[in-house]
């Protein structure tokens, strides 16, 4: 089974190892950066590289590029016949993905949208802890952390666009940056304070559980970086911004009874967003994903990839009070 | 001379008193005084 990777930066480099792991073989690497291509090719024997995905005939592709390049990608990939996962955080491009579904739906393709750590692993949190519930009134997911450079960049983004949560049976856009919330996560990431920003949550949990009341997501920022967020960035990212962490509240009742559950990750998002990524080509090639353009949410069975996921060290924890 | 120091002298009491009323009035979170992460294991997952 031949698997495209479209970027390779920190997560797409994580990645293609654990592909290896789950004995992927046949590899097709892209990126603008040509030296970085063969640097790929001569490690992983038997890969090829290409320079435009006009004539790729992979099976199933990971864009794994920066946020904002993946919609013109996707939808040449999935004209060529190949299952896509993009690993996107962009909201406004979340949009756009979901609008390819009937282009993937009738090619009897997936896409699957938002295959990150979050969107992507805080989804299935969200799935895991709504399970545990008869009626679920709220869920806000949160995060800290970023992967590489390109996250890094998209994450001064988000926090300076316009905020999109689901509020009482509308959607409510507000500045980023603002609605300040603390958190707690688990240690050694520990209490932070979390802000609305340009983030995809909402919508990909919406079309999971459409009768929520309501759904955000926040996500976490300093006084440097909402003071900084309307400028450049003023110095050039971390090669990686981790360690980060997740964490998926969900509130509503259980045999008559408020309750209020609440799962969280702490990893390196880079490392865990590959682990996921990997798992859902796995799933892919064992033909468990949903047709059309879906969200990690939409996946049947949550609780076997979070098992894989757990199997593989990824450590999911519970809020027990 | 004088002046500019007074000046400098009002604006740091201002953002003094500032920071006091933010400080006292501000809604931070309250921090759990019970409970703690607990990591979920492979059997959690298989109920």
């Amino acid at each position: 089974m031949k698997v495209l990777v479209s970027g390779l930066g920190l997560v797409g480099a994580y990645l293609i190892d654990q592909l290896v792991d789950l004995g992927f073989t046949e590899f097709i690497f892209h990126d603008k950066d040509l030296k970085k291509m063969r640097l790929f090719e001569t490690k992983y024997t038997g890969s090829i590289i290409v320079e435009g995905l006009h004539d790729v005939t992979a099976d199933i592709s990971i864009i794994a590029s920066p946020a904002n390049t993946h919609l013109k990608s996707a939808k040449l990939l999935l004209q060529n016949g190949s299952h896509v996962v993009s690993i996107t955080d962009s909201l406004q491009e979340t949009e756009d993905l979901l609008e390819l579904d009937e282009l993937a739906n009738n090619a009897g393709l997936t896409l699957t949208i938002g295959a990150g750590f979050m969107p992507g692993l805080s989804c299935l949190l969200v799935r895991l802890a709504c399970e545990e519930l008869d009626v679920v009134n709220n869920i806000m997911v949160a995060k800290v952390g970023t992967a590489g450079p390109a996250c890094a960049r998209q994450h001064h983004h988000a926090l300076n666009n316009v905020s999109l949560n689901w509020f009482d049976d509308q959607w409510l856009t507000e500045r980023g940056g603002t609605g300040r919330v603390l958190l707690w996560f688990p240690e050694p990431i520990g209490a932070k304070d979390c802000y609305r920003s340009a983030l995809p949550s909402p919508v990909l949990i919406r079309s999971e559980f459409p009768d929520v009341a309501r759904i955000s997501a926040r996500m976490e920022a300093n006084r440097r970086d909402r003071l900084t967020s309307k400028l450049p960035m003023l110095r050039p990212p971390h090669a990686d911004g981790g360690p980060g962490a997740i964490r998926a509240e969900v509130r509503g009742s259980k045999e008559g009874s408020m309750k209020t559950v609440v799962y969280a990750v702490m990893d390196s998002p880079a490392l865990a967003t590959a682990k996921l990524a990997a798992q859902l080509v796995d799933g892919i090639s064992r033909g468990q994903a949903p047709l059309g353009a879906k969200g990690v949410i939409n996946w049947d069975q949550p609780k076997d990839i979070l098992r894989k996921l757990v199997a593989n060290g990824v450590v999911v924890s519970k809020f027990d009070s | 001379m004088i002046s500019f120091v007074r000046r400098v002298a009002l604006a740091l009491g201002v953002a003094g008193a500032f920071a006091a009323i933010f400080r006292v009035r501000g809604q931070g979170g309250v921090p759990p005084s019970t409970g703690g992460w607990k990591p979920v294991s492979l059997e959690e997952l298989d109920e």
